[in-house]
């Protein structure tokens, strides 16, 4: 994984479709209109491939997980609810289908051997001689202490910080109550912040300065 | 939450928000582009593995092209949408099989129960004896020209071993077994059914659509209603039998 400047943020709030738009797109679908869903893809297929991104850490596995995604939602669309935004629930189906996918044996070994080699790769890269952090390296540090976190607080930092969802869509991609989120964020941070007390304190004393 | 708690979590905050911000992702590949392709099992292409689907449908076809072929094949059996070819013993060459069985984490689809239900898009029903089956531990949803569901029991004290599996198809889907080593009737609530084995077609994570197996052991296979059900045991044909009696 490459950690790099980047002057692109991605926002999903800024995506400027409105419900009665979306809600129009899903009907043609329904109706059979297969560029309708197309056009739907189109809008939605960042966010999901980005999410299997985060959980998996491999392009080609997010893509599939992405594909199997839309291929899922697109059986299921005939049930959606029309009242709802979609987004949260592809993320909620990419999310699910991201962690099965760990599940399965092979692609679990892989990816503790790939961030257990990203961890110490990264370290001596990240123990610079100066005491004074670079941003790079600050992100770096954050992200390998993110990944130190179980799956659970993972996914809801991602979702509120990586893919920036409001709060009522972020409990709809979870499948949970606003308030749930709130409180599963707030313990996410929680232990985040004594992962970085005790294994990163130079993010904290470089954020204090 | 006291004030310097407070603090450290902003900052927390902060920390993220900077590292999304620089995060790098790869390039989002273009489904929507892809989309008519993405409809089919194989998502990644892989044309040998197609091309061997379609040698295999070309064989059979040729195969039973042969007069004296088709005088030998006395007849076939629908069970659903399974057909099943019979032969007379020893007059036609059986294909071959394969021995080992096929990695459970290697199929292709797997998710929840919940999900397969709204993509099945039909009740799924679950078997109730033996008691102490439980749910199933895999949940698989493959399109194989139509819907279809695999799911699968493992032993607990041997963790990817398949003890049964049980298959739900829906119309679109087909399946053609050819010559099978052992085929007998029987019957499934009244429903007529047969009892066979050999490997058929299931969808790896790979793409490919190969011939094989889950369980070292027989296949009962029976349709009720618009369903194909196959279910794949160690068990007796008795207790298999009442295995699919027990759906509900």
């Amino acid at each position: 994984m490459n950690l790099g400047y980047s002057d692109r943020r991605f926002c999903i709030s800024e995506i400027s479709i409105g419900q009665v738009a979306e809600r129009d797109l899903i009907l043609r679908t329904r109706a059979g209109d297969d560029r309708a869903w197309q056009e739907l893809m189109g809008l939605h297929q960042e966010a999901v491939f980005r999410l299997g991104y985060l959980i998996l850490g491999d392009a080609d596995a997010a893509a599939d997980v992405a594909q199997e995604t839309f291929l899922r939602a697109y059986h299921a669309l005939h049930r959606f609810d029309l009242d709802r935004p979609l987004r949260p629930w592809l993320l909620r189906i990419a999310s699910n289908h991201s962690k099965n996918w760990l599940r399965a044996l092979g692609r679990y070994m892989n990816t503790l051997k790939r961030f257990a080699d990203l961890e110490f790769t990264g370290r001596s890269e990240r123990r610079p001689a100066e005491r004074k952090l670079y941003s790079r390296q600050i992100s770096t540090l954050t992200w390998e202490a993110i990944r130190k976190l179980d799956p659970t607080d993972q996914q809801i930092i991602f979702l509120r910080y990586f893919l920036d969802l409001p709060v009522a869509e972020a409990a709809d991609a979870l499948g949970v109550r606003p308030g749930t989120v709130k409180s599963r964020l707030h313990r996410a941070l929680a232990r985040l912040r004594r992962i970085i007390e005790s294994e990163y304190s130079e993010l904290i004393e470089d954020a204090r300065e | 939450m006291s004030t310097a708690e407070r603090s450290d979590i902003q900052s927390i905050e902060a920390l993220l928000r900077r590292t999304a911000k620089d995060f790098e992702y790869p390039e989002t590949p273009d489904l929507a582009v892809r989309w008519e392709s993405s409809r089919r099992p194989v998502r990644r292409a892989q044309p040998l593995a197609w091309a061997g689907a379609l040698i295999l449908i070309l064989a059979i076809a040729l195969f039973l092209s042969v007069p004296q072929v088709r005088a030998a094949v006395r007849e076939f059996l629908d069970v659903g949408v399974v057909r099943i070819l019979f032969a007379p013993t020893g007059a036609l060459p059986t294909a071959e099989r394969p021995v080992e069985s096929e990695p459970v984490f290697d199929l292709a689809g797997e998710t929840s129960f919940q999900e397969a239900q709204e993509l099945f898009g039909a009740q799924i029903r679950l078997p109730q004896f033996p008691p102490e089956l439980g749910s199933p531990d895999r949940v698989y949803y493959q399109d194989i020209g139509g819907p279809s569901v695999v799911m699968i029991w493992e032993n607990p004290e041997r963790p990817f071993e398949v003890l049964m599996s049980l298959q739900l198809l829906r119309a679109g889907a087909f399946l053609e077994k050819v010559a099978p080593e052992v085929i007998q009737q029987t019957s499934v609530n009244n429903h007529p059914a047969v009892w066979t084995t050999g490997p058929y077609l299931l969808q790896t994570r790979s793409g490919q659509l190969e011939q094989t197996r889950l369980v070292t052991g027989q296949a009962l296979i029976w349709a009720e209603g618009d369903i194909t059900y196959r279910l794949e045991t160690r068990e007796t044909l008795e207790n298999a039998v009442r295995i699919a009696e027990s759906l509900r």
